[in-house]
Formats: C-alpha cells, structure tokens, sequence
C-alpha cells in the first residue's frame, strides 16, 4: 500500500515554490462573495454544482410529483387547476413537465451531481493533484450552468405553442414537434440556447478532466493504478467530448430551422425529420453512460470500502467502463426501432446493443465478487450501493428485453421503457448519487450523519421507488404508451399503485433532508480523516474531514510496486 | 405419374375455408373469448395483451418464455448472491476479510456465459425480426382432385433470398365436404426439387374428385414453435391481399383503402359521453375495418409531426413520419375490433387519439367497402370492382344485390349511411315485429353471474332464430344489459359474454353470423329502477334491435 502523506500538505505549506498566491497562508479562504463567486478551488466548484443539482433535483422530482398526482387516477382533473379548468392547457402543461422532468434530471441534476459535484471534488483528491488542470475554466464551467439553468427557467415559462407556455415535445426535442410545425413560440428557442450553454459547459469540464487526469496524476500513479472513480471520469468526460458537440450540432440545426429559413428536418423542403433523431440519439446514447458511468465509479469504491477488500478484478472493471463507453457509441439507433429502419440496421443494432450486456455483467459480479469474503459493514453507504447493484441488475436485463428489435416492436414508448429507464437511472444513477453522498459526506463537511436516519432515507426510498416504477413494467406490457397524460380505464390499478410509490418516495427524500439538516445543525458531530476504517483505502481519507482549502502541496508519491489506488 | 400443374390462383379469388380460421364451426364457447373486451387490457394485468395474429403469438413465446425466463433467472440470481454475501460475509459473520482479488476462472465465466446466453436469445430474436420486417411473400396454390393425380408442381419464382428451399416452407393442406385438414410431410406426402425453379409435391394418395389440394408456399412462416416445436402451430403467411394507408394527424388518424378506390375516412376518439367508462379513450368514431385471415399491409406516414400506430394485439407499431412512408403488416387470426394508442408524443392531444381495427369476415367487410364506395360517391367500373382485391369475384352488379349485411357500426355513433330505401325499411319493420312477438313476456335464462344459457331458454331461442332467419337483408344487434349493482367493468363484460352467447347460439341454429352483432353495455342503460329487485331483474335483459344492412343502400 503506497504511503499516505495526509499531513504533509500541512507541514509543508512553504515547500511549493511556483505557487505565490497561496504560499503564505494555503489554508486562508477568500471572503465569501470571492470564494463562491469567482471559485477556482476545486472543492467549491464541486460544493456549488452539488447544491445545484440539489436544487435542480428537488424541482425535477416536484415536477413528477405532479405528474404522479395527475397520473393516479384516469381523467384530467389535476393540472386543471393551474390552467384555470382548461383541459387543453392541461394536456400540454402535462407535456410540458415531462420535458423539464426529464431535461433537468438529466442535464441539471445527475450529470452536475456526478461529474460537476463528485467528479470535481474528488478525482483531484484520489489521483494526489492540488486542483484541477485549468481552475479558471472550472469556474466558468460552472457558471455557464446557471446561466443554462436562467434560460431553462425561461423556457419554462414563456409561450411554447400558441399561449401555451414551455415546451411539451419530450427531453428528445423531435421535430417537426420541436420545430416551428409543433411549438411555434419561443420557449423552444431558449431551451436550445439553455443546451447550447449547458453542453459547452461540460464539454469545458470534460477538458478540464481529462487534461487533469492525464497530467497531474501524482508520481507512481500510473493509469493502471488510477482509483476506478477516477477511471470512471476519465471515461465519462472522453464520452462528453465525443458525443455533446454532435448534440449542439443537432439542436442548432434545428434553431436553424425555426428561425432562419433553413430545412434540415423540414420534409417540405427535403429535409428528413429522422436526421434528428440520429444525431440527438448519438449523443443521446453515450449520455446514459455518461449518468451512470460515474456511479459505477463510486459504486465500487464503496463496496471496496465497507467489504474490507480490494476491488476484485480492477483492471477488468476500468475495462469494462472503456467498453461500455466505447460500445455506447454504437448503439445509438436502437431507440429508434419503431422509425422505419431498414431491417439489416436494426439487426445490427439489436447485435450491437446486447453486446453492452457483457462489460456490464461482468461490473456486476466483479461488485458481488469483492463483497465476497469481505468482511462487510452495512453502513449507509453501503446500503445505497447494494441496492444500486441489484435494481441496475433489474433495469440492465429489461434492457435487454428492450435491446429486441422484434419485442421493441411491441414495448417502444410503453411505460415498460419507462419502467427500465428509471431502473437504471432513478434507482441506479441516483442510487448511486445517495450512495456517494453518504459515502464522502463527512469528507467533504467534516461532520458525522446519524447512522439511523441515513438508513431510515435508504428503506423508505427503496421501497418507494420500486413501488413506483415495478408496475410501470406491467403497465407496458399491458400496452400503455409513455407520455399520455389520461389513460383508460384499465390502467387505473397500477397507475394507483406507482402514485402512491411517489408518496413513499417523498417520504424518503423528506428524511433525507432531515438528517442532512439534522447532521449540519443539530448532531454536529466532527468526522475524523477516515470515518470507514480500513477499506477505505483512496488518498482523500489520509486527508483530514473536511480537507484543507489546498491540499497535496507536496505530493504524494507512489513506489512501483505500490498497489493499485481502489 | 400424372402431373397435374397447379394454377396460382389471383388473390383476387376466394379464400378457402381451411385458412379462415373462424366459422361455423366455431362453437358458441370459442365466439366469446374471440369478444372484443378479452383483448383490452385488464385492470391488474400484469402480461401482454392476447395475441390476435400468429406473429403476435410468436413475439408472446420470445417474450414470455425465453426473455422472461432468463432475466427473471438473471435478477434472482444476483439477488440471491446478494443475499448470501450478506448473510454469509457481513461483518459478525466473517470479522476477518480476505484480500483476494483476481480469480480467472471466474472472470472468464461470467464473460463467457453471457455472451452465450445472448446467443441463445439472438437464435430466436433475428428470425422473429425478419419475419416482423419483411411484408411477407407467400403464394397459395389451389388444385382440384381427379382421384388421379398425385403430383403437384410449384413455381419457386421468389427472389433469389426468399426462394423456398425447405421443408417447412412448404404447407399442404386437404379439403374436401367433410373438412380440412393439414397433410404431414412424410406420411401423406414427399417434397422434390427444394431450392429449385420448381418444387414437386408428391401425395402419397391421389385426391379423390371433389377434394381440393392447397399449397401454401413462402418463407414467412409465422407463429411459435420452430427452434422447439416444429411447424405444427405456424403457418405460412401469403402475401398481402390489402393495403391500409395511414395518416397521422394532430389529433386523429385518417385512413385510406388504395385497392378500393382510395376513399379516405378520419377517426377522432369518441368524446366521453358518447361510450362506456371502460371505452373511453380507446373508441373511435370510425373504425378501421380489415377482412379476417387476409394479410394486410400497413403504410404510414403524417401530415404535421412524426405520430406513431400501435396495435399491441398485433404486437406491430410504426411511426407515422412526415416526408416519409414506413410500412408494416399484420394478419388477423380472430374477429375482434383491437384497440392501440398514439405511441409518439405529437403535442397536446396525444393521449387522445386511439386506434380502433375492426376485423370481421371477408363477406362483412366487403359490404362495408361498397358502402363506404356508395357513401363518398367512388366511381368503379364493373372492371375495376372485379379487380378488386378479396373482395372482387363478389362483387359488380349482380355480386351487390346478393351481398351480407355490414359489420356492425362502431360505438354509438356509426359512421353516416345514406338513408335506407324503402323496401329494407319495411322489411326492418317488419323484422323487429316478428321478433318483439317471439319475445312477448319471455326473458332468456342464464346462471347466475355467468353467459352460459339456461336450458329452460332453448325454446324461446329457437324461436328466435327462426325469426331472424326469416328476416332477409338486415342487421341484428344483440344487446346485453346488466342491473348497476357490482363492479362496471366487469357487468359490461358480462353483458357482452351473454349477448355473445346468445349470438353464437343462433348462428348454431342457421342464422347468418354476420347479420348479427353482439354488444355489451353493461348498466349504462336501465329500464327500470335498479333500487329493488324487481327492477334489477327487469334491468338485467337481451334486447334485439333490427337495423337496415348497410349493403341495402348500394346501387
């Protein structure tokens, strides 16, 4: 096990030349409007995208609160009373919340959490580098989301189609329902520019990551050594830098379109509509990896952790991430069965699209093979990751169901797809994200959460969710389609039961708020370095809770047979 | 060895009964579960909705017995690993962990199996998506028996890729006054020249005079089994016989009939308070209407955003794409009107725009042609109308003043028929008259809470028969009623179930099955107050009502 130099950052303070502006008082923090205005320090951009995604997440889930409401009984009675009675406005504010659900979930909530809030804090810390490579575009970087999030609350609320306000096509922004044909007001104007904005910022991070991971990893660490959270960024950011550029390619094309006369996607005018749909799901593909690819990151690090063991087979975990990113790439059109595909490229894709069950298999019972003779401790975290693991587990293999061309045929744009998708990312990628959260949370405020309360947050969202989503499967194959905001009678049941789900739910997230209040304010316990004992193996624990404003000013080395970091 | 060359028949011509799986001889029992509401969905189903085409039941098999299984296998065994590690390796249990890491034996297992499992499933997947994809191709041959020839001859004119070159792509059936019956290779007959311009099928017996011997040949042979159960339960699908033209529109779908004149109807979703509860938001004004046992093609496209056509008892759905033509198909085994949902978001009436398909036999759906012909005024030449597909031998002048009633008319506003001409006003007069007699003070007998008919009714049902079998040129509606006590959907289901039963019974007695429809409406119409019994027993009721046949107003 390579040395851990926690506290020679400190003792240390005066050995870094090059570094003038800290060299004097490294621990001193700017005032506060400087220090989260103008934040270059990595560890307050991280806090800053975290409360972002927090609140994005608190109004993201709202937003299905209400669709849940809504959906709980068949009938338009609910949103009608924010439309003043008018069933119509209903109907699209319906589309409209679908749409933002799943935007900011998506774009505002998981990817800040994971790669803005985790990724930033920590892949500095695991790889022994002061900061990140380029501190001033992190900044920026983060900044660019809030003015991303301005024209998406923006977007929300100005005219989408006639007086209706916001944009109801979907997150999948498909035209000719997106162009001028089906919104012809300008909320969908400003949700292109707010993805314009949002995408140049985290192809801005993925830069930063990449340059950073590359370059300023400490001596000894090789690639090979790399924490798997730090693999798990690596990966994510290469799939950002690929993959946003051809969504920003898409979405201005289609800004093009509404407003400058162009026909990209106009049939009229020889464009083809499903030209789109290939460039959005190109990106839109590898993006799923990108929520979920940080999580299998923190996953591991966690089992790791509270199993007492190395991760086993580390290498064929950092591969398997690679594939996995790798494959996504190539699989995109498999969300597009039901388009009029010529029957070889679906073949193809259907080919193509299970292989990913392979890399992604051997995640999981590499994760089960690491508990396996551990010595496990079932702490908070600890939980969030097993449950991670079998319900991915659960959405990996409707994923496969899905992954048939010929059964798609039957469950495309039913809740069964909704059902598989919330599998792997409500209850996967957020699984991930709680997990995560609970796992670095002394390090990153240096106090203690109460143990039972974090528990508590873990069974009552367990059971929530899989009461939400388990009988979505069942309503997809019952035949509902996704997106109607009534439904016929038959649907009632099950729609009752997913409904009552999101009470559970909100239960759960109201305890989790609680025992973060409870632990900032009230328990106040101070965190030790390593709160997890010996498992926790990665530099940030020989760092104390929370760690210094500049950490690593002398850096920690690692001998060439020191063990991989994981 | 007599050859004798078989003849293609035009598509045009008449189906042989063998291939029409519904009928007469269908007995009242197997009519009810053909009922429209046993292919909705159910209010806690949890499995997909019944297959209503052999290509459906073949997408039901992949799903339910090799993708079900083995991610159910999959989940449970995570699960259980998960458990055991937690039982076994928690901290009290085993306080000193082992530091092991690597084991290749194990990595190359859990690499390998996968990988082997997602073989298996593409054996089936591939050859299931082929067939979803490929609008089939297959021929049908028909020959008349002389009780001397034995040997028949099929032209192998596919394309190269879809030449027929084994055993399983060749059916043979045997018809004669007594029945059909499917020939089993081997025992009743030897196949030559497979993969050859020419393909000989050679009976082991000559068929008698007055047997017909059908040839279906093609490699779109549908249905489960295969991979497992042979090719007894698939058939060869021919290739489409109808071309349905489909356009999405915001909010409803417009459908045309090329081979027919290319009239176009729209159908909105009926408003709430023009059907039942249970209906809503799946009823149309205006359903499609498909033959029975034809293949059907399916074309789509839209006339504003992209939209998407779902038949989930077909197990098909297509995007509706503007600038673009998608095409699938589907061939109906039952008669049934199947209900789909719009299954791509198209703005803020996309949960209100369903699809209803209405497949009735090929002579009911003939007669809705001509009458939706005569009702947008399409002009057919006798040669135009003879060149017809399905429907074309039947028709022309002297087909038309034969022809069957029409199926009956969608929820309970019909599409608009021009009014009826005199003498089949009279007659339907005269129709409810006779039957009403029949009726006078009677009520028919079931048991309690289920369809099956009394025994003591029998008489009363006879009479019944004879009396719409003496009506010519009309159409019967059956109508079961309920009282309001228990559950709505499940009174409406009953009420169907009996009116059903009774529709089955009388075409058992010789009453043209397409002259009568049955309908369930449940409570939503009572007579008398459903407060006390008397009332309720009034209430729970079969009433006759006798309509003109649409077929009246053509000419």
């Amino acid at each position: 096990m390579a040395q851990s130099h926690n506290d020679a950052a400190h003792r240390t303070g005066y050995g870094q030349g090059h570094d003038h502006a800290h060299d004097h008082a490294h621990d001193r923090k700017p005032p506060f409007l400087v220090r989260w205005l103008y934040s270059t320090n990595h560890k307050d951009i991280g806090t800053l995208y975290l409360i972002f995604a927090i609140i994005a997440g608190v109004l993201g889930g709202a937003m299905s609160g209400f669709m849940r409401w809504e959906l709980a009984t068949p009938g338009v009675d609910v949103l009608t009373q924010f439309t003043g009675g008018d069933a119509v406005a209903a109907a699209h504010f319906y589309n409209v919340l679908i749409s933002y659900h799943g935007l900011i979930m998506i774009f505002f909530m998981v990817m800040p959490a994971m790669i803005g809030g985790f990724g930033n804090w920590f892949v500095p810390i695991m790889i022994g580098a002061p900061d990140m490579a380029f501190p001033r575009m992190n900044n920026v970087s983060f900044w660019l989301y809030g003015a991303s999030g301005i024209l998406l609350t923006l977007s929300f609320f100005a005219a989408g189609v006639g007086e209706y306000p916001g944009f109801g096509g979907g997150w999948v922004l498909y035209p000719p329902l997106s162009s001028t044909t089906g919104h012809n007001g300008p909320a969908m104007d400003f949700l292109i520019l707010s993805l314009h904005l949002a995408g140049a910022s985290s192809i801005l991070g993925a830069i930063n990551f990449i340059t950073t991971i590359f370059n300023m990893r400490a001596p000894g660490m090789t690639l090979h050594k790399m924490p798997l959270f730090a693999w798990s960024v690596l990966v994510t950011a290469f799939l950002l830098v690929l993959s946003l550029p051809v969504l920003a390619g898409a979405i201005t094309m289609l800004l093009t379109d509404r407003n400058f006369g162009t026909a990209f996607f106009n049939p009229a005018e020889g464009g083809d509509p499903l030209l789109f749909q290939h460039l959005f799901w190109f990106f839109g593909h590898p993006e799923v990896y990108i929520l979920i690819l940080p999580g299998f990151g923190m996953v591991s690090h966690i089992v790791s952790t509270f199993s007492k063991k190395p991760i086993f087979g580390y290498l064929g975990m950092a591969y398997a991430m690679v594939a996995i990113g790798f494959v996504g790439f190539i699989v995109w059109a498999h969300h597009m069965y039901t388009v009029g595909l010529s029957v070889n490229m679906k073949a193809y894709f259907v080919a193509a699209t299970m292989v990913i069950a392979v890399p992604t298999g051997i995640k999981i019972f590499s994760w089960i093979a690491t508990m396996w003779g551990g010595s496990i401790e079932f702490k908070t975290p600890m939980l969030w990751a097993v449950g991670f693991i079998f319900l991915f587990t659960v959405g990996g293999v409707t994923g496969v169901v899905l992954a048939n061309a010929s059964v798609d045929h039957y469950l495309h744009d039913t809740y069964y797809v909704v059902a598989h998708f919330h599998y792997v990312l409500s209850l996967g990628a957020v699984f991930a994200i709680f997990g995560g959260w609970y796992y670095w949370f002394a390090k990153m405020t240096g106090k203690m959460y109460r143990e039972w309360l974090g528990q508590l947050h873990f069974w009552i969202m367990f059971i929530g969710v899989n009461l939400v989503f388990f009988p979505q499967h069942f309503l997809g194959l019952q035949g509902m389609p996704r997106r109607y905001i009534d439904y016929p009678e038959a649907y009632a049941y099950w729609n009752e039961i997913s409904s009552i789900g999101y009470v559970v739910t909100i239960v759960g997230m109201l305890v989790f708020l609680i025992a973060m209040l409870d632990a900032l304010f009230v328990y106040r316990k101070k965190a030790p370095a390593n709160p997890w004992g010996v498992g926790a193996t990665t530099l940030e624990w020989t760092l104390p809770s929370p760690p210094p404003f500049h950490q690593f000013n002398e850096l920690p080395r690692f001998d060439k047979d020191a063990k991989a970091f994981h | 060895m007599k050859h004798l060359r078989t003849r293609l028949m035009s598509r045009a011509t008449k189906r042989h009964p063998v291939l029409q799986k519904i009928g007469a001889s269908m007995t009242g029992a197997a009519l009810l579960f053909a009922s429209a509401a046993a292919d909705l969905p159910e209010e806690r189903g949890i499995s997909m909705l019944p297959a209503g085409s052999k290509l459906a039941e073949e997408i039901h098999f992949f799903h339910n017995w090799i993708l079900m299984p083995i991610i159910t296998v999959i989940s449970l065994f995570v699960l259980g690993l998960l458990l055991w590690v937690t039982i076994r390796f928690n901290s009290k249990a085993n306080p000193t962990a082992r530091q092991f890491s690597h084991n290749t034996l194990l990595e190359v297992l859990w690499t390998g199996i996968p990988i082997l499992i997602l073989v298996f499933i593409s054996l089936f997947s591939f050859d299931l998506l082929y067939k979803e994809e490929i609008v089939p191709d297959g021929k049908r041959m028909v020959a008349q028996g002389d009780g001397a020839a034995n040997s028949f001859k099929i032209a192998n004119d596919f394309p190269d890729s879809r030449r027929i070159s084994r055993p399983e792509h060749v059916q043979v059936f045997l018809s004669s006054p007594s029945g059909d019956r499917r020939l089993k290779r081997g025992p009743d007959y030897t196949l030559a020249g497979l993969g050859k311009p020419e393909v000989t099928v050679a009976m082991k017996q000559a068929p008698a005079r007055g047997q017909q011997v059908v040839v279906t040949a093609g490699r779109s042979l549908v249905g489960p089994g295969g991979f497992f159960g042979g090719d007894a339960g698939r058939e060869i699908a021919l290739s489409p016989s109808v071309t349905l033209k489909v356009i999405g529109n915001q909010w409803s779908w417009t459908y045309a009939y090329p081979d027919f004149g290319d009239f176009d109807f729209t159908a909105n979703m009926l408003p709430e308070d023009q059907t039942t509860r249970e209906m809503y938001r799946f009823e149309v004004d205006n359903r499609v209407v498909v033959p029975v046992g034809e293949t059907v093609r399916v074309t789509t496209t839209a006339s504003d955003v992209i939209h998407s056509w779902a038949l989930p008892n077909f197990g098909i759905k297509v995007d509706a794409v503007p600038g673009r033509i998608n095409e699938t198909w589907f061939k109906a085994d039952r008669e049934g009107v199947y209900y789909g949902q719009c299954s791509e978001i198209c703005g803020v009436k996309h949960s209100f725009m369903p699809i209803a398909v209405e497949v009735v036999s090929r002579d009911a759906f003939c007669n809705w042609v001509s009458a939706r012909q005569a009702e947008f005024g399409v002009q057919r030449t006798d040669e135009q109308l003879r060149a017809e597909p399905v429907c074309g031998p039947t028709r022309g002048p002297a087909a038309v003043a034969a022809a069957e009633p029409a199926p009956a008319a969608a929820g309970t506003s019909a599409p608009t028929v021009a009014p009826a001409v005199e003498t089949a006003a009279a007659e339907v007069k005269r129709c409810q008259a006779d039957i009403d007699a029949v009726f006078a003070g009677k009520t028919i007998e079931f048991a309690s809470g289920a369809a099956a008919i009394e025994d003591v009714s029998a008489p009363l049902l006879d009479s019944l028969a004879a009396a719409a079998s003496a009506c010519g040129g009309v159409a019967v509606k059956i109508a079961g009623h309920t009282d309001s006590s228990g559950n709505a959907r499940k009174n409406t289901a009953l009420s169907l179930a009996r009116a059903e039963a009774v529709k089955a019974y009388l075409v058992l007695k010789g009453v043209p099955g397409d002259r009568l429809s049955a309908e369930g409406l449940g409570s939503a119409q009572p007579i008398a107050d459903n407060s006390n019994p008397a009332g309720r027993s009034q209430n729970r009721r079969i009433e006759f009502t006798v309509a003109a046949a649409s077929s009246a107003q053509v000419n």
